[in-house]
This record gives structure tokens, C-alpha cells and sequence, in this order.
């Protein structure tokens, strides 16, 4: 989309003699030599803000960006009202991934055109890519009141949505974009997350049904519907859907992950840690996969294997991982160290939140309220 | 044949193997336990209350205990009266002698544990509460009289649930655990949603436990007519934080002869207090691997139960949680370690979507091996809002067992156990003496429920009755088992188990189709074990502890 946007201001605007050889330079692929001559004309103190932005454009869909962003500059600062020349720059430092420095050209240019929907999805997709989340849901609203059935921008909404806590609005326009395009299998599986964390269990059950049997050969989508299989308490059924997500992708680390911890509740140990140690070979700081490989072992009563995978995250402020490090010290004699990480465990887990039980309580949240 | 009677046959062969709710026609369904408001508002409203077999008179027939609760603003004038008990006249009815028996004392009940505490004969139980705890003693002319606070035991100012009796220091007295759950001053109880401990799921929900400061167990040693607070100098309190606690069980755990104390606590790690003699306890729930599950995961811990449900003549312990989490049975290896059969037995996943209380393991079907039942509730009237999750009113799970350590599931089938409560005690006893157990349940707002068993007709049986000399005269904490030739079951003699409960005194065993002579061996709490052979199905047995020197 970004792409087209470039052309489409490219068109628009007439092409210079001088941009038309550069142009044939590109072209023919000589490259440092058209460099050197966009060099020149961008530093000419006679060029005007219209040929430095169709200078910019050139460089743009030639990929030279750091000399577009320089034409770019140069038009923005000859006419600060030029709406193109603050999108381009913007646009052009997007796409050098310079996301901090994307920002202040676009937030000028959607002032300069308040109702246009480009500069206002992609400063909302910049800021997120920034980091600041809750400007980017702000200026992705805006986006989306110009122009409300945009799939991308509903489905980034709605991820920005359930990252911030705001699961309600998240289903709201996740569903949206679902009805737009079904066949997007990152979206359904993003509302089936923030139907499960708005707590309608049974409709992202629903949905995980219908996600895993649309997109068969997705190991995410059978893992998906493991998730919730096992939200419902149906567990026989869960340890089969998992079974098939490996089926499909044989190292996914969540399903092996999930798969290991069945097999070590169901007294299948050996067989867990197997899993655990293939997601660790690929993701050495999963702490969950160590937590449940040291449980494994220490079924197995193999409490030196179960200390060492253990040492990596000794530092981390995890009850489980202190109850377990009491157990291996004690079992190993070491009975202070043990009796350590037992205040430690006790301490961590007197402190947990939530009112009674481990099914986490959050606030009822609602953008904006 | 006319017609009639032929029906009238045929639905007696038809209630002959299977359970029959009698509240109505025993008498019992005009009992109310309330518990604050029905939107509980807050979590003083959610826990209570507990209910007890217990043969007060000695006739031979176990009596219904039902704790009652209050409402806060009744709390203000006094509450409720605490306790109510039903005599079982025999034929199945029960009269409500509450007042006559002198039951008067009011507050806000929340468990019962019944002992014959002073050794006299006569069954006392202790009811705790919200605001104090009472000690009922058995005058043995049908009337009690109110002594918690001459005995020591009041807990004046502390919320205290479940009670259990036990002889910790083996001197043939009964001693007192009490749980203490949350420090709470009624009068000023935080609002619901006030916090992040106030909000379930995505509901403002009443506060806690969590986010509030727990109240202390104690530990009162028995010196005779009163107790003494040795909490803190027996090392219960001083060794380890205060937690949640919702149900003690006083019980050997490990084998060496002397009774230890579990607690558990709610949303928080379990405790295993082990006796290390001379009134010591050192807490080792950790390293026992009962503070938490396989997942290392503390639990909503509720009730609790410790028996032998694989045969092996090791108790294992059960524990019911919260819902969205599995209730759990650690099984007994022996030598004070328990692993964490939940899965393997099957005896965790069906209780997922349910909030367990009360819990026993016990025969209901005389196959010999035991069973467990589980009474179920939310404490949150909103989880009927989450669809696909929990709900308010909830069924009974039956975890029939199947042999080889596993369990199936039973209760969704049965038109009685599957009626919606909101439970919360649970005791398990004989009270038309046919041999199997029946169910007394404790709801809360609501009537209770008394479920009749009623066994196969070629089943049978074995109830033994324990009268210790030595030991504590109930032989609370006496470990009986009977030998067959196809096999043997071993059980524990508890005083305060289930959830905030206690159940028949009598040790009741399934003894299968063959009718064949068992073997009875009681090894009593002073040591002794003793022998009755050849005994014959189908009977109460006495066992009385030989010699004298209490």
C-alpha cells in the first residue's frame, strides 16, 4: 500500500529534463553516477519545493532513500504547506525504519489534511512501530472514522486494542475486519485471543473450531484451538489438537511446550522433557519450557538435571521456580539454600494478585472511559 | 398383585441401588444457612457453612449438626444462632431440638469438628465462626452447655473456619487445630471492586483473600477441661507466615505414629506442620510436595480428606480448589512424600469448570474400593455471566473408582447428584444404619440436603466403632483396616475433615458381593494394635481399646 502511495504522488507531478536522465541512469543501472548527479541537483540553491519533491519521488521508487529523505527535507522546509513534501519525508523514513524521526513529518502532514485517511493509518502504524501504543489506537481511530473498513488498519487496531487491555473494543473490531476477509488467519486468531481475554470462552471456542477447521495446515490455528479446548476443560481433546499442530509443524515451541506438560501430568516425564529440550535447543530463554523440563526431571527424581537447566533464570522473581529450587536443594542435602527458596516461594506466593483461585481478574476496561 | 402394590414394588427395587434426596420427608428442608446477601458483596458472605454427623444422645443414631450463618447487618444485633441440631427419631425423620438442647449461642457460624473432647462418653463439637468460636459441651441429659470461653478456645475477635481434633502429643486428650482465614474487622470490610483483589475474571467482585492480611491458626494443647495456646511456642506460628486456612486434618503422614497437621489454605500454599514430639512442629509441605500441585502452582485449597483410595494401606489426601483448576489427589509414597496423582487418577480434570468444598472418599457402591465425592458452588454469583466458563449453582461430582488408582466420573448422570447447589459442608454418614453412607450437604441461603444411599441389596458391609481406653476415648486418629481375601482397605478415624465439617464417627467399609469373613485390625493412637478376626459382613462392630491408663 505504502508503495502505491509513493506512485501515486509520483504521477501526479510533472518530471523535469534533468529528472528524466536521472531517471535513465537508474534505469540503465548506473548507479553511483545517477547518486552523484541527484546529488547535485538536490543541492542546487535554484531548485524549487515541486522539483525537489519529484526529485524525492524518484529517489523513492529508485530505493534511494537517504537522498530522497534530503530532497524531501529540502521541499518541506521551501514550502511548509506542501502536504506532499511532509508525507513523502515521512513516508520515506518508514520505510528506512526510522519510526522516531517518521513521526513529525507525518503528524504534519495529517494536520495539513485532517480528513485524509493515508497520513493519519500511517502515522497511527509509525507510532505503534514507536512504541507509543496509545497514540497510535488515537490516530488508527481517526484512520478508521475516514475510512472504516480497512482489514490492515481493523486488524492493527484490534491488536493495539488487546495488547493495551482493551479486549471488548478489540473483539469489536476484530470482527469487523473478520467480516471483511475471512481468509485472514492472523485476524481470527487475534480475536480468538481477545474473546478469551474478555472471558467469552465459549464463542473463542467457537471460533477456534472454525479457524482450525478453515486453515487446516496452520499449526498456529490447531494450537489455537488447543488453547481453548483446555480452557473448557476438555483435555482428551486438546492433547489430540496439539498432537496435530506437531503433525504440521513438528518444532512449533508452543505446542510442544503445551503437548510436554500434558505428557508429565499424565506420568509421561521422559517423553516431556524430549519436547522441552527441542524448544530449549531452539529458544534457549524460554523460562517456561525450563520450568517444565526441572518439573520433568524432578518426576524422574533426576534433581541435578532438573538444577542445571534450572540456572539460567535462578534470578527470577517466579514462585514455581523457587518451589522447585527448594525441592532440588533439598533433595541434594543442601538444606540452608533449600530453606532460602522456600521463604522466597512463600514470600512470591502470598503476594500474587487477584481475589481467590488463579484465574487472573482484570478491571472491565473501555477505550476511553 | 393389585396393580398399586406391584408400582409400589417396583419403585422400591428402582430406589434399592441408588441415591434418593429425603430432605423434605426427613425433616430438614426448613433449615436455612444465611450467608449475607445474595449478591455478596463481600467474602465474609461466601464461605460457611459446615455440617456434622454426630450421636449426641447415644441411641444409636447419628443427629445432624447444620452450622448456620448470619447476615451483617443481624451480625450487629448479635447474628444468628450458630448451630443447628436435628435428632434422627429412626424411620428416616429427624425433629429440630435445637433450642431444647440448649444450641442458643449466636454470631455467625462457619464450621463444625465434634469430639468427645473430655473423654466422658459424650460427643461435644466446637463451631467456629466469624467474630469467635464456641465449644458446645455434652451435658449427656440431651442438652449442651456453651464453654469456649472457660476452655480457652474462644478466638474472640478472629474469623476461624475449619476445626480439627487430634491427640498431638498422644496423652490420650484430644487437642484443637484451628484454622484462621482472613483478618477482617466486619464493620469496615472493603467494597467490592475497590481493588485489583476485587475483580474476577472481568467482574467487581467482593475482596479476596488475596490483598488481605491473614488471620493466625492456633493450636491448643487439651490439659483436661480447658486448653492451653501453644501456637507459637509448638512452632505453628512462629515458623511459617499465616496463610489462608480453610481446613486442618490431624492425621500421621508420614508413618512414624504421630499425628501431624495439614492445613489447607486458600490461594495460598498448603501446610504440612510435621510432629516432631514434645509438642514441636516443623513445616515441611514443600518437600512432602503437598504446599502446591504438580504445576507448583498454590490452589484455592477448600476441603481436604485423607484415605486410602489405591489400596495400598498409605492415605492419600484430597483437596478440592477453584474453578478453572483441577481439585487434586496426592497420593501417598510412603515415608511422608505424596505425589500429585491428579491426572493420572482422573480425578482432577472433571471438576475443571467447578468450585470444590466438601470432599470424601468413601464406598458409596460396597465394591471394596473407595470413592470420592465433591460438593460444589461458586462464591461468585457473577460466574454465570462467563459463558463457557463456571456457574453459581453447582452440581455434585461422584468419582466412582475403577481400580488400578482411577476414577470416573459419575455424578453428571444421576438425577439427584446432578441438581444445581451452592455447597459447601459435606459429611458422609450411616444415619438409617443399612450399611452405606449417606450424604448430609450444607448450602448456602438455601436448605441443606440429605441424600439417602441405598445400596445393592447383595452388597455388604462393615462399620466399625472405636471406644479407646489408652488413646482418646473416640480413637480419633486410630488407623483401621480390614483384611479379606480380595483384599484390604485401611482408614483413618478424622475429627474435623471435608470442609468445615465432620462426619459418621463409625469407619465404614465396603466389602463387596462375596459376604466372606474379614479380619479387623485397629492400630490405636497409643500404639496397641489389636485384632478381631473372622468378623462377620454386614454389622456394626465395637472395637474397644484394651486396657486402662488414660
Amino acid at each position: 500500500m505504502i508503495v502505491v502511495v509513493h506512485a501515486l504522488f509520483a504521477l501526479a507531478q510533472s518530471v523535469t529534463p534533468g529528472l528524466a536522465e536521472l531517471e535513465r541512469m537508474f534505469n540503465r543501472g548506473e548507479m553511483e553516477q545517477g547518486r552523484e548527479a541527484a546529488r547535485q541537483l538536490a543541492a542546487d540553491p535554484n531548485a524549487t519545493a515541486s522539483a525537489l519533491l519529484a526529485l524525492g519521488r524518484l529517489l523513492g521508487t529508485s530505493k534511494e532513500f537517504l537522498l530522497a529523505e534530503e530532497a524531501f527535507q529540502r521541499a518541506s522546509r521551501l514550502n511548509p504547506g506542501a502536504f506532499e513534501a511532509h508525507f513523502n519525508l515521512g513516508l520515506t523514513r518508514f520505510q528506512m525504519r526510522n519510526f522516531a524521526t517518521a513521526i513529525a513529518p507525518l503528524e504534519t502532514a495529517a494536520s495539513l489534511r485532517p480528513r485524509a485517511f493515508e497520513p493519519n493509518y500511517l502515522l497511527g502504524v509509525t507510532l505503534n512501530e514507536a512504541g507509543r501504543k496509545a497514540d497510535a489506537i488515537r490516530c488508527l481511530r481517526s484512520a478508521a472514522e475516514i475510512n472504516p473498513r480497512h482489514p490492515r488498519l481493523l486488524a492493527l487496531l484490534g491488536a493495539l486494542y488487546a495488547g493495551e487491555g482493551y479486549s471488548l473494543d478489540a473483539v469489536e473490531v476484530l470482527e469487523q475486519a473478520r467480516a471483511i476477509d475471512p481468509g485472514q488467519l492472523p485476524v481470527s486468531l487475534l480475536l480468538i485471543q481477545a474473546l478469551h481475554d474478555s472471558f467469552d470462552f465459549e464463542h473463542a471456542l467457537r471460533l477456534a473450531s472454525e479457524t482450525a477447521g478453515r486453515f487446516k495446515t496452520s499449526a498456529d490455528a490447531q494450537f489455537r484451538l488447543a488453547v481453548e479446548l483446555e480452557t473448557a476443560g476438555r483435555f482428551d481433546e486438546a492433547r489430540d489438537t496439539l498432537t496435530a499442530a506437531l503433525a504440521i509443524d513438528a518444532r512449533h515451541p508452543e505446542a510442544m511446550v503445551a503437548l510436554g506438560r500434558m505428557q508429565a501430568r499424565e506420568g509421561r516425564p521422559a517423553e516431556a522433557i524430549a519436547n522441552f529440550r527441542a524448544v530449549l535447543a531452539a529458544q534457549p530463554g524460554n523460562a517456561l519450557a525450563r520450568i517444565e523440563a526441572a518439573k520433568a526431571y524432578l518426576a524422574l527424581k533426576q534433581f541435578a538435571a532438573a538444577r542445571d537447566i534450572l540456572a539460567p533464570i535462578e534470578a527470577q522473581r517466579d514462585p514455581t521456580l523457587h518451589w522447585l529450587l527448594s525441592i532440588i536443594h533439598a533433595a541434594e542435602g543442601d538444606q540452608t539454600r533449600a530453606a532460602t527458596h522456600r521463604n522466597r516461594f512463600l514470600e512470591l506466593s502470598s503476594a500474587l494478585a487477584g481475589g481467590m483461585g488463579n484465574t487472573p481478574g482484570r478491571r472491565p476496561r473501555r477505550y476511553g472511559q | 398383585m393389585s396393580r398399586l402394590l406391584t408400582l409400589v414394588l417396583a419403585g422400591r427395587i428402582l430406589a434399592s441401588a441408588g441415591w434418593t434426596d429425603v430432605t423434605k420427608v426427613a425433616g430438614l428442608a426448613a433449615f436455612r444457612n444465611p450467608q449475607g446477601s445474595p449478591a455478596k458483596d463481600y467474602i465474609v458472605e461466601s464461605i460457611g457453612g459446615g455440617c456434622a454427623w454426630i450421636d449426641y444422645d447415644r441411641d444409636g443414631r447419628l443427629d445432624a449438626l447444620l452450622v448456620r450463618g448470619s447476615t451483617l447487618t443481624r451480625l450487629k444485633q448479635g447474628g444468628d444462632p450458630v448451630i443447628a441440631l436435628y435428632r434422627n427419631r429412626g424411620g428416616g425423620a429427624f425433629e429440630d431440638v435445637t433450642v431444647k438442647a440448649g444450641l442458643v449461642a449466636r454470631g455467625w457460624g462457619m464450621g463444625v469438628a465434634v469430639a468427645d473432647y473430655d473423654n466422658d462418653g459424650w460427643p461435644d463439637f466446637v463451631v467456629t465462626g466469624l467474630t469467635r468460636s464456641y465449644l458446645f459441651h455434652n451435658e449427656g441429659n440431651g442438652a449442651f452447655t456453651e464453654r469456649a470461653v472457660a476452655a480457652g478456645v474462644a478466638r474472640q475477635g478472629v474469623w476461624s473456619a475449619g476445626a480439627a481434633f487430634g491427640d498431638i502429643d498422644l496423652d490420650g486428650k484430644l487437642d484443637l487445630y484451628v484454622a484462621g482465614y482472613v483478618d477482617v474487622n466486619p464493620a469496615a470490610l472493603p467494597s467490592r471492586g475497590s481493588s485489583a483483589a476485587c475483580i474476577y475474571k472481568d467482574a467487581a467482585v467482593f475482596c479476596g483473600p488475596r490483598g488481605m492480611k491473614p488471620a493466625a491458626d492456633a493450636l491448643f494443647h487439651n490439659q483436661g477441661t480447658a486448653f492451653r495456646d501453644v501456637s507459637r511456642e509448638s512452632g505453628i506460628a512462629a515458623e511459617s507466615p499465616a496463610m489462608f486456612g480453610l481446613q486442618p486434618l490431624i492425621a500421621d503422614f508420614d508413618g512414624d505414629g504421630r499425628p501431624d497437621i495439614f492445613v489447607a489454605n486458600d490461594s495460598t500454599p498448603n501446610y504440612l506442620f510435621r510432629n516432631e514430639g514434645h509438642l514441636r512442629f516443623r513445616e515441611v509441605g514443600i518437600g512432602a510436595g503437598v504446599a502446591v500441585n504438580m504445576d507448583g502452582r498454590a490452589q484455592a485449597s477448600m476441603g481436604a480428606d485423607f484415605a486410602d483410595y489405591d489400596g495400598d494401606g498409605l492415605p492419600d489426601l484430597a483437596l478440592t480448589n477453584f474453578s478453572e483448576d483441577t481439585n487434586t489427589l496426592y497420593r501417598n509414597l510412603g515415608q511422608g512424600l505424596f505425589e500429585d496423582a491428579s491426572w493420572t487418577s482422573k480425578f482432577g480434570p472433571p471438576s475443571w469448570l467447578l468450585l470444590g468444598w466438601g470432599v470424601k472418599l468413601f464406598d458409596y457402591d460396597l465394591d471394596g474400593r473407595l470413592d470420592i465425592v465433591v460438593a460444589n458452588g461458586h462464591v461468585y454469583p457473577e460466574a454465570d455471566r462467563f459463558r463457557g466458563g463456571s456457574s453459581y449453582g453447582q452440581r455434585l461430582l461422584l468419582h466412582r473408582a475403577l481400580g488400578g488408582g482411577r476414577f470416573g466420573e459419575i455424578g453428571s448422570a444421576d438425577n439427584v447428584l446432578r441438581v444445581p447447589m451452592n455447597a459447601r459442608g459435606l459429611a458422609t454418614g450411616d444415619f438409617d444404619n443399612d450399611g452405606d453412607l449417606d450424604l448430609l450437604i450444607n448450602n448456602q441461603d438455601g436448605p441443606p440436603r440429605l441424600l439417602r444411599n441405598d445400596r445393592s441389596p447383595d452388597t455388604h458391609w462393615l462399620e466399625v466403632a472405636l471406644t479407646g481406653s489408652i488413646s482418646n476415648r473416640d480413637g480419633v486418629g486410630a488407623v483401621v483396616t480390614v483384611h479379606r481375601a480380595s483384599g484390604r482397605s485401611t482408614a483413618v478415624r478424622l475429627a474435623g475433615d471435608s470442609y468445615l465439617s465432620s462426619s459418621d464417627p463409625r469407619l465404614h467399609f465396603g466389602l463387596g458381593t462375596s459376604g466372606e469373613p474379614a479380619a479387623v485390625e485397629v492400630r490405636w493412637p497409643a500404639g496397641r494394635v489389636q485384632t478381631a478376626a473372622s468378623v462377620h459382613p454386614d454389622q456394626v462392630i465395637r472395637m474397644e481399646e484394651p486396657g486402662t491408663g488414660r
